[in-house]
């Protein structure tokens, strides 16, 4: 029976038949809406659901001659980066800190997810009502400490906005990758430390020697993951400050959204969607293919 | 000759189930926007109401929101799970008609004209390709809402509000001097629709109500008289607290009724608002028509919501116009118009001279204001829709709230006017195409 059950284990086709469901349900929720954006991007459909006819690379060409697409561009890749870089090297800082012993450790373990899992709607709320120039508490603070002689208008000046939008974002991201890398931080046996420090290394060394390769393959998924997530983000800025002030804060999620809704070009935005999934496709494909080339070497 | 029992069985189950389809109401599913509580609960119970009274129809009310109806709506058509008639607005409609579902309701119009007075501003709109395509059930306006306490703080005479451009300047001048409020005005600065509708209501009173010339295609937003209308937005806007750039309702209204700003143009859901939200007695709350500058007229934005029809089916269409017609009846429609006192106003004579209309205790305490409403309503203007032509792309003005993001070159990005209203003539002859 026992060997019965590992050759079924070992059948591919038992395999495929275990994987159908997912691949029926991927191909049902995003191949086909996928198929479907690619081949309205070809067509000149202005409402969803409204007749269009093939119009070849036009929508393309006009997407890339739109200085605001390529504004979307421009944000969406310091949105990606910034967002990506703080969350990060602020998850595996704030992991550390997790991981060490003190005093309520576990209470600030549990609440210190409480940002990512209020709703955006909520966290979008409070933080424009803590932000606002002149009802807000930071402004407040600010002044009563003599800090600012005006009130900083973080969410409505273009100079500010996307910044402040970056900084809430990982404020709401940071905490979930933290637990991630938290976990992956329990699992490096003690003993290496142990054997690093009787070695003479610092405390410096031990991170770099023993955590991080230790904990490595967790780090490059919660780096991905980080990157494409942050790319993709829409609801935040959409609720923050819908993109303005005057486009300051639109990513690419947004100006495809604003072309689909606003503008109510939605062969344009199917252009604009398959511009941004290309992007990210090579990026996730060329980083995949070199973590994975990383692991067959080792 | 016996007739064989198969036979006499089966005669007798077709005849019952003929009869109960013929028993079986025609279901009509109405999709609404005013996804307020208060306002979910009036329309269910008048659903309820027409649904007893007349058993051979029954409506199904189903809530949907403003801010995601331009995507749920073709969608559900597309799938063929769209509503049979639904609450619109004249732009959402000529969204709609895109799509290919929309039905003329003319006949039903013709047949209400004859039986009440309908307001040209609420009922125009609607009429264009020598078609009626909706029916309008209430409509809704601008007006300047002011603190009076604040006002007689500033030594400024509570009701004597500002009637004209220069004298809306001066009180913000003497109000800020007086150190009443450190900001007299809140003004939406946001690209949404509440700053759009404030910049079209300064655009009506200022004569630049038209943005398309005769031919829907022509736009002529770009004409000094709308660069005036900017130039005043943007002094407006220098008394308006800061952030207001990111600013659309809630933030204007929450500045008003906290006392933070004396002034407010809005529409009239702030006389519910005011007694939702507030301890202060609603004689506080003053009301006037929006200020106009000395060679302007009366008047402000000003559009009706209505019903339209997306059925072809006969029966159905029999039956909205039962609903309609019964809807129409001033006890019933000053019901509906109370769901929210004093911000839904009429689109009859009938139901604004009616005992019921005026019966709400709410409306009772705001006379005045609801009748400068009403008042407004009757000069009221909605973009686009100026002319007997609509341009059918009219919508992606609307919906990408070009109006607003010209004001934010000004506030923001600190354009002069005159440039400002030139790019933003630019982007509508795009946003047509």
């Amino acid at each position: 029976m026992r060997r019965t059950y590992s050759n079924l284990l070992r059948d591919p086709i038992f395999g495929l038949l275990l994987v159908t469901p997912m691949l029926l349900w991927l191909t049902f929720t995003l191949m086909i809406p996928m198929i479907d954006a690619f081949r309205i991007s070809f067509t000149s459909v202005r409402y969803l659901g409204a007749p269009g006819v093939f119009v070849g690379l036009s929508n393309f060409k006009r997407v890339l001659a739109d200085p605001e697409f390529w504004q979307s561009v421009v944000h969406t890749l310091s949105w990606t980066v910034v967002n990506t870089a703080i969350q990060f090297l602020g998850s595996i800082g704030v992991a550390i800190v997790l991981n060490q012993e003190f005093w309520g450790k576990n209470i600030v373990r549990n609440w210190i997810i409480l940002p990512w899992v209020l709703p955006t709607i909520v966290l979008a709320i409070v933080w424009k009502w803590i932000l606002d120039p002149s009802h807000g508490i930071v402004n407040h603070i600010l002044f009563s400490f003599g800090l600012v002689d005006k009130p900083v208008e973080f969410l409505s000046s273009p100079r500010y906005a996307l910044l402040t939008a970056v900084l809430i974002n990982c404020w709401r991201w940071t905490p979930y990758f933290a637990v991630i890398v938290l976990a992956a931080l329990q699992t490096v046996p003690r003993e290496l430390y142990e054997a690093a420090t009787i070695d003479g290394a610092s405390r410096l060394k031990n991170f770099m020697h023993v955590t991080v390769p230790s904990i490595s393959s967790v780090l490059k998924v919660v780096l991905l993951n980080s990157f494409l997530w942050s790319a993709n983000i829409f609801d935040t800025i959409w609720l923050l400050t819908r993109g303005g002030p005057l486009s300051s804060t639109t990513t690419m999620p947004i100006y495809i959204y604003s072309k689909a809704f606003r503008n109510f070009r939605f062969g344009e935005a199917a252009a604009a969607s398959v511009l941004m999934f290309l992007f990210l496709g090579v990026l996730a494909v060329l980083y995949l293919t070199k973590v994975l080339r990383e692991e067959e070497l080792k | 000759m016996r007739v064989p029992r198969y036979l006499v069985v089966s005669t007798l189950i077709v005849m019952v189930l003929a009869a109960l389809v013929v028993a079986a109401p025609v279901k009509l599913v109405f999709w609404h926007m005013e996804a307020r509580p208060h306002r979910v609960q009036a329309i269910e119970e008048l659903c309820k109401q027409f649904n007893r009274e007349y058993p051979d129809i029954e409506i199904v009310p189903q809530v949907q929101s403003w801010g995601e109806i331009y995507q749920v709506a073709p969608a559900a058509i597309q799938a063929r799970r769209g509503p049979d008639f639904m609450l619109t607005i004249p732009d959402f409609l000529m969204f709609i008609k895109n799509l290919g579902v929309l039905q003329p309701v003319t006949d039903i119009v013709e047949s209400l004209k004859q039986k009440y007075t309908l307001f040209d501003s609420a009922i125009e709109p609607y009429h264009f390709d020598g078609n009626y395509w909706a029916v309008p059930v209430y409509g809704m306006t601008f007006v300047l809402w002011y603190r009076k306490d604040l006002f007689e703080k500033a030594g400024l005479d509570p009701n004597r509000p500002p009637r004209t451009w220069d004298e809306l300047l001066d009180f913000c001048e003497k109000i800020k001097k007086s150190g009443t409020v450190q900001y007299p005005i809140a003004v939406p600065g946001a690209v949404h629709m509440a700053t759009d509708q404030l910049i079209y209501s300064l655009m009506v009173v200022n004569r630049a109500e038209h943005i398309f010339g005769e031919d829907p295609n022509d736009v002529i937003f770009d004409n000094p008289r709308t660069v005036q209308v900017y130039e005043f937005y943007k002094k407006l806007f220098s008394y308006s607290p800061p952030g207001s750039a990111n600013w659309a309702w809630d933030e204007p209204r929450t500045a008003l009724f906290t006392g933070r700003v004396a002034m407010v143009m809005e529409k009239g859901h702030y006389i519910k608002g005011w007694v939702d939200n507030t301890e202060l007695p609603l004689s506080l709350l003053g009301c006037a028509p929006i200020p106009v500058p000395e060679d302007g007229q009366p008047g402000a934005i000003y559009y009706s919501n209505g019903l339209m029809l997306l059925t072809n089916d006969p029966a159905k269409k029999e039956a909205f116009a039962k609903f309609v017609s019964w809807l129409y009846q001033p006890k019933v429609m000053s019901k509906l118009l109370h769901m929210d006192p004093g911000f839904f106003l009429p689109v009859t004579k009938e139901v604004q001279f009616s005992d019921e209309f005026w019966s709400n205790p709410i409306i009772k305490e705001k006379v005045a204001a609801v009748l400068i409403q009403i008042e407004t309503a009757k000069n009221g203007k909605l973009f686009g829709f100026t002319r007997d032509a609509v341009n059918k792309n009219v919508g992606s003005i609307s919906a990408s709230n070009l109006l607003a993001w010209t004001a934010q070159l000004i506030t923001v990005r600190g354009l002069n006017a005159n440039e400002a209203v030139k790019q933003g003539a630019q982007k509508m002859r795009e946003a047509i195409k």
